[in-house]
């Protein structure tokens, strides 16, 4: 475990070279918010075409979570109006 | 016309002008065809970003005609009436961040108070006292206004089409028509059709049939951007203008470095930001450096933007002319083919104010003299007959 | 103006051969991918450290050898977005080092798309293709964690099978909606080293016990509990499975995403992006690439022949055949809230209530909101042709602009600019 990113209000481990979205799987977290339209966000292709694991970076704004890698501190959090 | 005819008029064109006069002429009973060569809202209509606006537009005859046309679409969009629920007034804003633009709100503003135009400002400042937080740091002025709207349009031409009692043939492409005393002749890609009355409301498609009328075809690059999903995105009640624009669509010409921008909010919640405005081009025809130049010009203006990510980008072809003013009106050598076309960028703006008249034109009735002053006479008369 | 460099965008085996074959040639290529690492999803590395490749590490390393002798002609951008062309000629790049430029020439090498039929439950969270999968346990080093079972058909659903089983994971299921054993006399037609790899998957899929069922459909899919329930059909046998992770795949299709539609430069598709035909075929479709790029440059070498592909086709249709089953022909059987378009959450209902006169490409799009979303279509259009009867290829009706995929203002405004046809704007007050 090399470190941790920041999701809502807990820290979740990661490997280095992982992605967000490998961290938060593994931690059990595959419910990364609600779409405008009711639906899901959560990795669906895994490659960045779906635009389905959508999450917002603190700083920078909605991102493919499993395009993104993890660094140690990094905030994220679900699409805004999301649980 | 006749009653033999098979239509007393034909609308080539369904965008919203051609949508608009059809709905117009059907209230006055006259039986009415529409035909166009795609689809309802195919071209420039389906590209606009749906700003009726009056502030925009060029003093004098134009901001007349728009402030005439603003005050009617409310009208129209009153409850159980045809744009109801399509028609939304809502604030605009116009900011400057040059001292050259800073003049152009001035004189904007003389224009609004002097002409008696339906738009009042509703507070001129400083950007930090605007009611939109988040302008950038260059941005020095913002004009407030009240009074103008947003109107689909692709959602309006369907609103003016909806009501039975207008036929509509598409695709059905327009090659050719005979222009004669009590009728035109119409040749189409369907067969042979018959009217009192032909209008033109065929945008850049007129240039196919009048090929010496001095239209020209100016596109603008459009982006749109994904929906606001992060907290952080400032609340927008109304599209942002640049005063660069004001500077680039009057008479004189304005030596000014700041790339035009206006920003958008649309109902789902994404952005439309725009535009360049280019000689020629088409819908696919966008480049990387004009679209960097627009977004930078945005960025600069409310920083926020930068986080936001674009899914599209196309460019909305409108058809202009020579000398700025829609065509409006009938040739001699053409009797009762009636033009209506030419309006850049204005034409949401201006349909139910030219759908009313120029439906009026067709029934023969007395027209509003701003729109007389856009008859096509005004061009020299030679070779402007259909081939 | 226009650069000395040509661009391959994907750095997997048609790519990496590609961009190798255009540098012997004297070639200046740069490379761009957007994953960290060069390799792509066949040969996708481990990025956390542990070098022990999963699987085929003597290809992969064969490969990278092939570009590491060509290394001074070949610039290799990773973790970057290829945004697109714009009409002018110019290529954008975005991320880390992102630019802008005007290639010589363009070899689109961006891979397959994989196709997963719609059905009840398939957008639940937790439930992938098969893509999400792999990628996840080739660049972790190790298996997404929790029972997994995987359904669909086609020799991926073996290969991956194989590779969760000695990562340490086997599926709890293979669920496999056709009948790949009905087809002895096909499958002996294949090569002798396609059957040895199909030989050591099943081998170590019947090592560990892994529960595989032929002609078998997830016909639905519910959360509850925090696992998934898998409604599933064997021949009329109706059963359910428990699971943490689904992994669904319906076949591989040609990925015209990209591909702009009248280019002022040679522009040429290699490998499964082109024709799925597999790795192997993707390296040498790669040198074909390349050899048609030099030869619309007029810069061909002369004449050595290529390898020819046909094998590779031959095997494809075998495979086929053997994995075919009429699964899509169900598609109109689908309860009528099944959700179609993911992005925008219309359903085949939706599709349904449509006019007979709306169900052409461009009104599927702008009345019934079919492929208007961030996707770009990639992930329903498939069906609503099917479903329609339409022709339609995602790529060409949706794919053809820029850009490729959802991309930040701030990224295209980062990217440098290196066409050398940037003009000045000065924000400057006056």
């Amino acid at each position: 475990m090399t470190g941790y990113i920041r999701w809502k209000d807990r820290d979740v481990p990661y490997e280095q070279g992982e992605t967000l979205a490998q961290a938060l799987n593994r931690a059990g977290i595959s419910y990364f918010g609600t779409t405008h339209s009711g639906q899901s966000h959560s990795v669906f292709c895994g490659i960045g075409q779906c635009q389905n694991c959508l999450v917002i970076l603190e700083g920078t704004g909605p991102c493919e979570a499993c395009r993104t890698l993890c660094q140690d501190g990094l905030s994220v959090s679900p699409v805004a109006g999301a649980p | 016309m006749s009653r033999n005819q098979q239509y007393d008029a034909i609308i080539a064109g369904a965008g919203i002008v051609g949508a608009s006069i059809a709905w117009h002429a059907a209230r006055k009973g006259l039986r009415i065809a529409v035909i166009d060569s795609k689809g309802p809202a195919a071209a420039a209509s389906g590209a606009s970003d749906g700003a009726v606006s009056v502030a925009s537009k060029r003093s004098g005859i134009i901001a007349a005609l728009a402030g005439a046309s603003l005050s009617y679409c409310r009208v129209l969009a009153e409850q159980a009436q045809v744009l109801a629920g399509v028609f939304h007034t809502r604030p605009s804003y116009l900011f400057a961040r040059s001292d050259t633009e800073t003049d152009a709100l001035d004189r904007l503003t003389a224009m609004l108070t002097g002409q008696g135009l339906p738009v009042g400002v509703t507070r001129d400042g400083a950007a930090e006292k605007s009611s939109v937080a988040g302008f950038g740091n260059s941005v020095t002025r913002v004009l407030e206004l009240s009074g103008e709207g947003h109107m689909l349009g692709y959602e309006a031409t369907q609103a003016f089409m909806e009501p039975s009692g207008i036929d509509g043939y598409w695709p059905c492409r327009l090659d050719a028509f005979e222009a004669m005393k009590d009728e035109v002749v119409l040749q189409t890609s369907i067969g042979e059709l018959r009217a009192g009355r032909l209008v033109l409301a065929t945008g850049m498609g007129t240039a196919n049939l009048m090929p010496d009328l001095p239209l020209i075809a100016r596109s603008g690059q459009l982006i749109i951007t994904d929906r606001a999903v992060a907290a952080d995105w400032p609340s927008l009640p109304g599209p942002l203008t640049s005063a660069a624009y004001l500077l680039e669509k009057s008479a004189r010409n304005f030596p000014n470095t700041l790339v035009p921008v206006v920003i958008d909010p649309l109902s789902t919640g994404q952005l439309l930001i725009g535009s360049s405005r280019e000689d020629g081009g088409c819908e696919e025809q966008t480049d990387f450096h004009t679209v960097r130049r627009i977004l930078s010009s945005g960025v600069a203006s409310l920083p926020a933007l930068a986080r936001r990510r674009i899914i599209r980008v196309f460019a909305g072809v409108r058809t202009a002319t020579v000398d700025g003013l829609p065509i409006v009106g009938e040739f001699p050598e053409t009797p009762n083919v009636l033009l209506a076309t030419g309006f850049e960028g204005d034409g949401i703006c201006l349909a139910p104010l030219i759908g009313r008249e120029v439906a009026a034109m067709v029934a023969g009735e007395h027209t509003m003299a701003e729109v007389n002053a856009l008859s096509p006479m005004r061009f020299t008369r030679q070779n402007v007959a259909s081939r | 103006m226009t650069d000395h460099r040509n661009l391959v965008v994907g750095a997997g085996p048609a790519g990496l051969s590609a961009a190798a074959a255009l540098a012997r040639a004297g070639q200046q290529v740069i490379v761009v991918d957007q994953s960290p690492q060069i390799g792509g999803a066949v040969y996708a590395q481990n990025r956390t450290g542990d070098t022990r490749p999963l699987s085929h590490a003597k290809e992969r390393r064969a490969l990278f050898d092939v570009v590491a002798a060509q290394r001074d002609r070949i610039e290799i951008h990773c973790s970057t977005s290829f945004v697109g062309l714009d009409y002018q000629g110019n290529a954008l790049i975005t991320g880390v080092g992102g630019f802008l430029f005007q290639p010589k020439a363009v070899i689109m090498a961006t891979g397959a798309r994989e196709l997963v039929q719609p059905r009840p439950g398939w957008t639940l969270p937790g439930v992938t293709n098969f893509g999400a999968l792999q990628v996840d346990l080739k660049t972790a080093g190790r298996p997404p964690e929790g029972r997994i079972a995987i359904a669909g058909s086609g020799p991926l659903l073996y290969a991956l099978g194989a590779q969760l089983t000695r990562a340490g994971n086997a599926p709890v299921a293979i669920l496999d909606a056709a009948h790949p054993y009905m087809h002895p006399l096909t499958t002996l037609r294949l090569p002798l080293p396609i059957l040895r790899e199909a030989a050591g998957y099943m081998l170590t899929l019947i090592r560990a016990r892994v529960s595989i069922l032929s002609g078998t459909r997830v016909l639905s899919v519910e959360e509850g509990n925090g696992a998934l329930s898998l409604n599933t059909n064997h021949s009329g046998r109706f059963r359910t499975v428990q699971v943490d992770r689904l992994g669904l795949h319906d076949g591989l299709a040609r990925n015209d995403y990209g591909l702009p539609q009248n280019p002022t430069f040679p522009v040429v598709a290699a490998g499964d992006c082109r024709d799925v035909l597999g790795r192997f075929a993707a390296i040498k479709d790669g040198n074909r690439a390349a050899a048609e790029i030099l030869n619309q440059l007029g810069a061909s070498a002369p004449g050595k022949s290529l390898p020819s592909l046909n094998t590779d086709e031959m095997v494809q249709r075998h495979l086929e055949r053997i994995f075919g089953h009429d699964g899509h022909k169900k598609l109109n059987d689908l309860p009528a809230e099944t959700i179609l378009c993911r992005c925008e959450n219309r359903t085949l209902a939706d599709l349904k209530a449509l006019p007979a006169a709306d169900q052409t490409p461009r009104m599927l799009r702008l009345n019934g909101r079919f492929g208007m979303g961030a996707c770009q279509g990639r992930f329903c259009l498939d069906w609503v042709a099917k479903l329609t009867a339409t022709e339609m290829d995602p790529g060409r009706i949706c794919g053809q602009r820029w850009p490729l995929r959802p991309v930040s203002i701030a990224e295209i405004l980062n990217a440098a600019d290196r066409s050398g046809n940037e003009t000045q704007i000065q924000e400057s007050a006056q």
